[in-house]
C-alpha cells in the first residue's frame, strides 16, 4: 500500500484507502483505489463511461460499502450529492423540490422557507418557486437540482456528471456558476465527468482512471488560479486538455 | 389569413386536431344508424328480430321509468365495487411494497382470482351469500381487483433511483419514502389501474346479475335483458344493452377526466 498522506497537516475531508468493490458475479468495478480529497478542493474523478467512477462516488457518499479497503470520512464534513440527472420530484413545486431535504431532517416547516429562497437565489431561480420541473429547461432543472443540494449548508459536494446531458453552452455556464459558489463558500468537491474539457477547467487536481477494474492510473495537478473565459482560450487550457486527453487514451488502451 | 397568424399555429393545430376526434367517429354512427334504419325498413325486418334504432330509442323513452331504475341499480353496484376493490387493492399493494415475504405469500392468489373466470365463481357467491346487492358487488369487486393491485404495485415501485438515493442519504424513515416518494411516484400508474377497474366493475356487476339469473326482486340491466329476451320485447333488450355500452363509455371518460386533473400540472399523461 503507498504511504497515506498525512490527514492532520493536510486536512483530509474524504479518502478511500486501498479500496476494492466487487459486483456480484465477479465484476471489479474497483481495484485498489487510493485517493484523498483536501478541505477547499476540487478533485476530479475523469474516465470513459465504465471505468467505476460513479461507484467510487457512491462509496465516499455511503450509498455502497466498499469490498475491502476503508473510507474515511471527516465527521464534521456536511455532505451533499447531486446526480447524474436532476432526479427533481415532478409532482410538486421548484420550492417544494428545493426544500425535500429540509422535510427528511425534520426541520420545522417554518424555518424551511428562507433556507429554500436563499439556495434558489444562489442558483439564480428565484422567480421560479412556483413553477413546475416540467416547465424548466434542462440547464434550470440541474440548476434546481444544485439549490437542492446548497440547501443544507453542505461543507462537501459530491457530483456525479451532474451536466453531462446538456448542450456544451448550458455546461460551461453552469460550469462558471459552480466555481463561482465553490469558492465563495469554500466547498470541498468531488466531480465526476467523462469531459477532459470540463476535467480541465474545473478541478484543482484531476484522478485519470481505467476502466476494469477501475484504477487511479494518473493524477494531474491544474495549476492555474484564475478561471475565465480568458483561462478557456489559454494554452496552457488547451495543453491540459491534451494531457488529460492522452491519460485517458492510454488507460482505456491498457485496459 | 390576419386571423389565423393571430390565433397562433399551436392553437389552430390543436382545435384542428381535436375536431376530427370527434366528428370522425359521429359521422360513422349517423351514416352506421342510417344503414340500419333504412335496411329494417326496406327488407322489412320483424321487430323481434332486429328492431330499427328509432323504434329502440322510443322504447327507451318509453320505458324509462323501468330501464332508468336498472341503471341506477346496476350503477350503484358498480360504484360500491370499484369502491371495494380500490380500498383493498391498495391495501394489498401497499403491504406488497412494504413486505417482501407478504407478496410472495399473496400474490399468486390474486393472479388465480384475475385468471378464474367470474362467471365460474359467480353461481358460488350467489349460493353462498344470501343478500343479492352483496353477493353481485361481491362479483365485480372480484374482477376490478386485480388492475388496482398490480398498476398500484408496479407505480409504488417506479420510483427514480436518484430519489430513491438521495432519501437513503437523508435516512428517510420507510414511512417518509412511502409518503413522500412512493404514492405520488404511483399515481400515474394508479389512475390508468383506475380506469381499467371502473370498465371491469360494470362488466363484472352485468355478468354476475346474468349468472344470478331473475331470481331477485331488484333488477339491474342484464335483468332487464334477461327478461326482456324470455318476452321476445327486443326493442326493449336493445335500449338495456345501449345503457350498459352508454354507462361503460361515460364511466370511462369520467375516471380518465379525474386522472387528468389529478395530475395535469406534472404528468405527461395528463396533456392532451
Amino acid at each position: 500500500m503507498p504511504p497515506l498522506p498525512d490527514a492532520a497537516a493536510r486536512n483530509i475531508i474524504l479518502q478511500a484507502r486501498g479500496v476494492s468493490r466487487r459486483f456480484e458475479r465477479g465484476v471489479v468495478a474497483l481495484a485498489d483505489i487510493d485517493l484523498a480529497l483536501h478541505a477547499g478542493e476540487i478533485l476530479t474523478l475523469l474516465g470513459s463511461s465504465g471505468c467505476g467512477k460513479s461507484t467510487l462516488l457512491r462509496l465516499f457518499a455511503g450509498l455502497d460499502a466498499p469490498s475491502a479497503g476503508t473510507i474515511f470520512r471527516d465527521d464534521s464534513a456536511r455532505l451533499s450529492f447531486v446526480f447524474q440527472e436532476a432526479t427533481l420530484m415532478p409532482w410538486t413545486t421548484v420550492a417544494a423540490n428545493v426544500a425535500l431535504p429540509l422535510a427528511l431532517d425534520g426541520i420545522p416547516l417554518r424555518d424551511r422557507a428562507a433556507r429554500v429562497d436563499e439556495a434558489l437565489a444562489r442558483v439564480g431561480l428565484s422567480d421560479f418557486t412556483s413553477a413546475y420541473p416540467r416547465e424548466l429547461s434542462g440547464g434550470m432543472k440541474m440548476r434546481v437540482s444544485i439549490a437542492r443540494a446548497l440547501v443544507t449548508r453542505p461543507t462537501l459536494l459530491l457530483m456525479d456528471e451532474p451536466f453531462g446531458a446538456l448542450d456544451d453552452i448550458t455546461r460551461q455556464r453552469l460550469d462558471d456558476e459552480l466555481l463561482a459558489l465553490v469558492r465563495a463558500q469554500g466547498l470541498s468537491v468531488v466531480f465526476v465527468t467523462h469531459n477532459v474539457f470540463e476535467a480541465a477547467y474545473l478541478s484543482d487536481r484531476v484522478a485519470v482512471m481505467s476502466p476494469r477494474p477501475g484504477r487511479i492510473v494518473d493524477e494531474v495537478i491544474i495549476d492555474a488560479p484564475v478561471r475565465d473565459a480568458v483561462f478557456r482560450q489559454s494554452a496552457q487550457y488547451g495543453a491540459l486538455a491534451m494531457q488529460l486527453h492522452a491519460a485517458l487514451l492510454s488507460a482505456s488502451e491498457a485496459a | 389569413m390576419s386571423r389565423n397568424t393571430q390565433t397562433g399555429p399551436g392553437s389552430l393545430s390543436r382545435i384542428n386536431a381535436a375536431w376530427p376526434a370527434i366528428i370522425a367517429p359521429l359521422i360513422v354512427a349517423v351514416v352506421l344508424l342510417l344503414l340500419w334504419e333504412g335496411t329494417v325498413h326496406v327488407f322489412k325486418v320483424p321487430v323481434f328480430l332486429v328492431p330499427a334504432p328509432s323504434v329502440i330509442w322510443t322504447t327507451l323513452l318509453a320505458d324509462w321509468p323501468l330501464l332508468s331504475a336498472s341503471l341506477w341499480f346496476t350503477l350503484g353496484i358498480t360504484a360500491l365495487a370499484l369502491l371495494a376493490a380500490t380500498a383493498l387493492g391498495v391495501t394489498l399493494a401497499f403491504l406488497f411494497v412494504q413486505n417482501r415475504l407478504i407478496e410472495l405469500s399473496l400474490f399468486p392468489y390474486a393472479v388465480l382470482l384475475q385468471v378464474t373466470p367470474i362467471v365460474a365463481i359467480a353461481p358460488l357467491i350467489v349460493i353462498w351469500v344470501d343478500n343479492s346487492l352483496i353477493a353481485l358487488t361481491l362479483c365485480a369487486t372480484i374482477v376490478a381487483l386485480f388492475p388496482i393491485i398490480s398498476n398500484t404495485v408496479f407505480g409504488l415501485r417506479s420510483i427514480d433511483p436518484g430519489l430513491r438515493d438521495l432519501f437513503a442519504l437523508h435516512h428517510a424513515s420507510r414511512w417518509q419514502v412511502l409518503w413522500r416518494l412512493r404514492v405520488p411516484s404511483a399515481l400515474p400508474a394508479f389512475f390508468s389501474g383506475l380506469r381499467i377497474a371502473t370498465g371491469l366493475a360494470l362488466i363484472g356487476a352485468v355478468v354476475a346479475e346474468f349468472v344470478a339469473g331473475t331470481g331477485g326482486t331488484q333488477g339491474g340491466l342484464a335483468y332487464q335483458i334477461l327478461q326482456a329476451g324470455l318476452q321476445l320485447n327486443i326493442p326493449r333488450l336493445f335500449a338495456a344493452l345501449f345503457l350498459i355500452t352508454a354507462s361503460g363509455v361515460v364511466l370511462f371518460a369520467a375516471m380518465t377526466l379525474i386522472g387528468r386533473l389529478a395530475l395535469k400540472r406534472w404528468h405527461d399523461s395528463a396533456r392532451d
